[in-house]
C-alpha cells in the first residue's frame, strides 16, 4: 500500500498551497510508469486518507504518464504504454526517466467564490419565492 | 480557482534522506539499501556477508512489518543491529532511518546495510539516504521478475541473483533474465551467487569492499 503514504504526503503539500478559507475540489497528481501506482488503489487510499483533512471530499485526478523510450542504436525517441517493444530499426530501446511523482495543480473554491455562490443561491431562492 | 503548483510529492522524505546521507557521509560510511521480494534470501545473504567480509565493521538496519527475527539472526554477527517495525507500512521511509541512526555507533562502523521490507515495488521509490540501492532476485522467484519490476532494475547500482544452487531444479531461463536486465539497465553489474553454498560470493564481497574503501577517510 505505498498509495497510502503517497496520499498522506500529497495532503501535506496541498495544505501548504491551499489559500486560506478555500475548499479543495480536486487534486491533480502525475505519476511516472515506474512508480507502479494503480489508479484503483490510489483512489481507495485517497478515500481513506482525506477525511478530516483539507482534502476532505475532494477528487483525486491521477494521470499515469507513458514510458519514454530511447533507442541508442538510431536515436529514435518516443512515448508508449509498453516497455518491451522493438524499435523500427530492429534494436531494443531503453526506458528513460519515468519515476516522476508530482502534484501538478489544485482546484479550489476560494472564500470569495464560496460567498458568491452563497449569495447566488440566496437570490435564486428569493426569485423563486416571488414567482410563487 | 485553479492553483498551479508543481511539486515533488515525496519532497519531505527526500529532504530527510538528504540529512541522513549527510550524517552517514560525515561518519565516512558506505550505505546500501537492499531491496528484494519476500524470501528472496536477503537476510541469508547478509549473514554470509558478515561472516566473510573481513576487517569491515558492519551495522545493519532491518525493516520488517513485524517481528524481531531478522535482527536476531544478524545479532550473531554484529552488535550493531536495529530492527525497525513498519507496522502497516510496506517499505522503509527516510524517517525510519533517521530514528534508527541514533541507536548505532556510527564512528565504529565502515559499512551500513539496510535490509528493506520484503517488497520489490514501493521501497524503490523512497530515498533513505543510502549511497547505493541493491536489487535482489532469486532463482526461486522465477525468470520474469526483472522484466516485471523495471523500477528496481533501473535504479540499482548492482543487482544480485541469489539461490543459484537451485538452478538445476527449477525451470529458469538465465539468458532471458540477463537480457531483460541488459535492456532496462545496460551497465548494471549482475552478480549471480548462492548464499547457501557460498559460490559466487567473491565478486559481491569485492564490490562492497571497494566501495567501503572509497568511503573511508583518507589516513
Ligand atoms: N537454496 C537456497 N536457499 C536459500 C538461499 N538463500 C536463502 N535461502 C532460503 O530462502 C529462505 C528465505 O531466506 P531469507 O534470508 O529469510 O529471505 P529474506 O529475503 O530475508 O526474507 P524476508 O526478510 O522475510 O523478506 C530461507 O529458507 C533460506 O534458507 C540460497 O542461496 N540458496
Ligand atoms: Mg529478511
Ligand atoms: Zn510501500
Ligand atoms: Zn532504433
Amino acid at each position: 500500500m505505498h498509495e497510502l503514504s503517497i496520499a498522506e504526503s500529497l495532503i501535506d503539500i496541498v495544505k501548504e498551497h491551499c489559500p486560506a478559507g478555500a475548499v479543495v475540489q480536486a487534486v491533480l497528481l502525475e505519476a511516472g510508469p515506474m512508480r507502479g501506482i494503480d489508479n484503483e488503489a490510489m483512489q481507495f487510499a485517497w478515500q481513506c486518507a482525506t477525511p478530516g483533512t483539507v482534502c476532505q471530499n475532494s477528487r483525486l485526478e491521477l494521470r499515469i504518464l507513458p514510458w519514454q523510450l530511447l533507442c541508442s542504436a538510431c536515436g529514435a525517441q518516443w512515448a508508449g504504454e509498453d516497455i518491451y517493444v522493438t524499435c523500427k530499426c530492429g534494436q531494443t530501446p531503453c526506458p528513460v526517466g519515468g519515476n516522476d511523482l508530482k502534484l501538478t495543480g489544485i482546484d479550489v473554491l476560494t472564500a470569495e467564490e464560496l460567498a458568491q455562490e452563497e449569495s447566488n443561491a440566496r437570490v435564486s431562492r428569493s426569485e423563486r419565492a416571488e414567482a410563487e | 480557482m485553479h492553483v498551479s503548483v508543481v511539486q515533488n510529492v515525496l519532497k519531505l522524505n527526500d529532504e530527510i534522506a538528504a540529512m541522513n546521507r549527510q550524517v552517514l557521509h560525515n561518519a565516512s560510511l558506505f550505505t546500501i539499501d537492499l531491496i528484494g521480494a519476500p524470501g528472496c534470501g536477503k537476510t541469508a545473504l547478509l549473514e554470509k556477508t558478515l561472516q566473510e567480509l573481513k576487517g569491515v565493521r558492519v551495522g545493519v538496519i532491518v525493516g520488517d512489518l513485524t517481528t524481531q527475527r531478522d535482527a536476531d539472526r544478524m545479532a550473531r554477527f554484529t552488535e550493531q543491529v536495529v530492527q525497525v517495525n513498519t507496522g502497516k507500512g510496506c517499505h522503509l521511509e527516510a524517517n525510519h532511518i533517521k530514528e534508527a541512526l541514533p541507536h548505532l555507533d556510527l564512528g565504529k562502523l565502515d559499512l551500513l546495510i539496510i535490509e528493506n521490507v520484503g517488497n520489490l515495488i514501493c521501497p524503490v521509490g523512497f530515498d533513505l539516504g543510502q549511497d547505493a540501492k541493491v536489487g535482489m532476485f532469486a532463482i526461486s522467484g522465477g525468470d520474469d521478475k526483472a522484466a516485471k519490476h523495471p523500477y528496481i532494475v533501473m535504479e540499482s547500482a548492482v543487482l544480485v541473483l541469489s539461490k543459484m544452487d537451485l538452478l538445476p531444479y527449477i525451470p529458469f531461463d538465465l539468458e532471458l533474465f540477463r537480457s531483460d536486465i541488459r535492456r532496462l539497465n545496460p551497465n548494471v553489474p549482475l552478480l549471480e551467487l548462492s548464499a547457501t553454498t557460498g559460490k559466487g560470493m567473491e565478486p559481491w564481497l569485492k564490490w562492497l569492499g571497494e566501495r567501503v574503501k572509497q568511503a573511508a577517510p583518507v589516513a
